[in-house]
């Protein structure tokens, strides 16, 4: 399986890195040139550099022959338009995305982005779990 | 181009008020349509001719185009026309489908800096314009008729 995986942050890094040991093809795309180094002294010359909104670099990147594509990248609509493009420019079968802001997961449901995970939402959630006991109690006081 | 103004007179959304959505919005109004225009940046109010705003025919509105429910608060989801045309593609295709999709906005219009990816907004069935395909498209027609532009 050939996968392109946008943006070489934590999770991106963590993805292609596991997709590795699995023996399988990757391909990162990062726009930062530092961040694209640090990645290749990591995990080989497996980096495009560009903006992954760009049609040559998505086409640099082999995406006409990708199965999967993933994109990482903290801007939801960035991450929109590369699924996007990799979906109806160069017929990536499946297209997934991480979701910043949990109000977009509505549309990246409704465009047929796979799977959309929102890291921060429920990093936020979780707290706000956890705080709750204390937050009750503080409007219950005096 | 039609002599019926009428036939204009729509309640309008536009997304950016930039060079751009600043012009529109005053074409618009002239035609007779209330336009809400919507952008991050306060300052960029300040391109709007000061008469629309005081005679209430543009509203500016402080929003995230990018949000529905920023959208909402505009209240888009009434609107006739929802046009983006903020100076970034990606923005602009977000918002765009958020309109179409989620608001329900019967015509949606986007602006599309990079014609490279015509294709994709075909398949995504969004009206989109280009600057760059309209500046060609004028550019020739003056070559073809001897460089005699107006």
């Amino acid at each position: 399986m050939y996968v392109i995986i946008v943006g070489a942050g934590r999770v991106g890094t963590e993805i292609a890195r596991k997709l590795l040991e699995h023996d399988q093809e990757i391909t990162v795309i990062e726009r930062d040139p530092a961040r694209c180094s640090a990645l290749e002294d990591d995990i080989g010359s497996v980096v495009v550099q560009g903006e992954a909104s760009e049609f040559n670099v998505l086409s640099r990147a082999g995406a006409a022959r990708a199965q999967v594509l993933i994109t990482t990248g903290r801007r939801d609509n960035q991450n929109l338009v590369v699924c996007q493009m990799a979906k109806h420019l160069f017929d990536v079968n499946s297209v997934m995305s991480i979701v910043n802001v949990s109000e977009h997961i509505e549309l990246f449901d409704r465009l047929g982005i796979e799977v959309s995970i929102d890291a921060s939402s429920m990093l936020v959630d979780a707290f706000m779990d956890s705080m709750e006991g204390l937050l009750t109690e503080e409007a219950g006081g005096p | 181009m039609t002599t019926n103004t009428a036939l204009l007179a729509k309640r309008v959304v536009i997304g950016g008020c930039g060079r751009t959505g600043s012009v529109l919005a005053d074409a618009l109004c002239e035609s007779g349509s209330m336009v809400q225009i919507l952008d991050l940046v306060p300052s960029a109010f300040d391109r709007l001719p000061p008469h629309l705003i005081r005679s209430g025919k543009a509203q500016p509105l402080l929003a995230d185009v990018t949000l529905a429910s920023s959208l909402r608060v505009a209240r888009t989801q009434d609107a006739d026309i929802f046009i983006s045309v903020t100076g970034s593609d990606s923005i602009n295709v977000t918002a765009a489908q958020i309109a179409l999709h989620i608001l329900r906005v019967p015509t949606v219009i986007c602006r599309m800096d990079d014609p490279v990816k015509r294709d994709m907004y075909e398949a995504l069935e969004l009206t989109a314009v280009s600057h760059a395909d309209l500046v060609r498209t004028l550019v020739v027609d003056i070559v073809r008729d001897g460089g005699q532009g107006r």
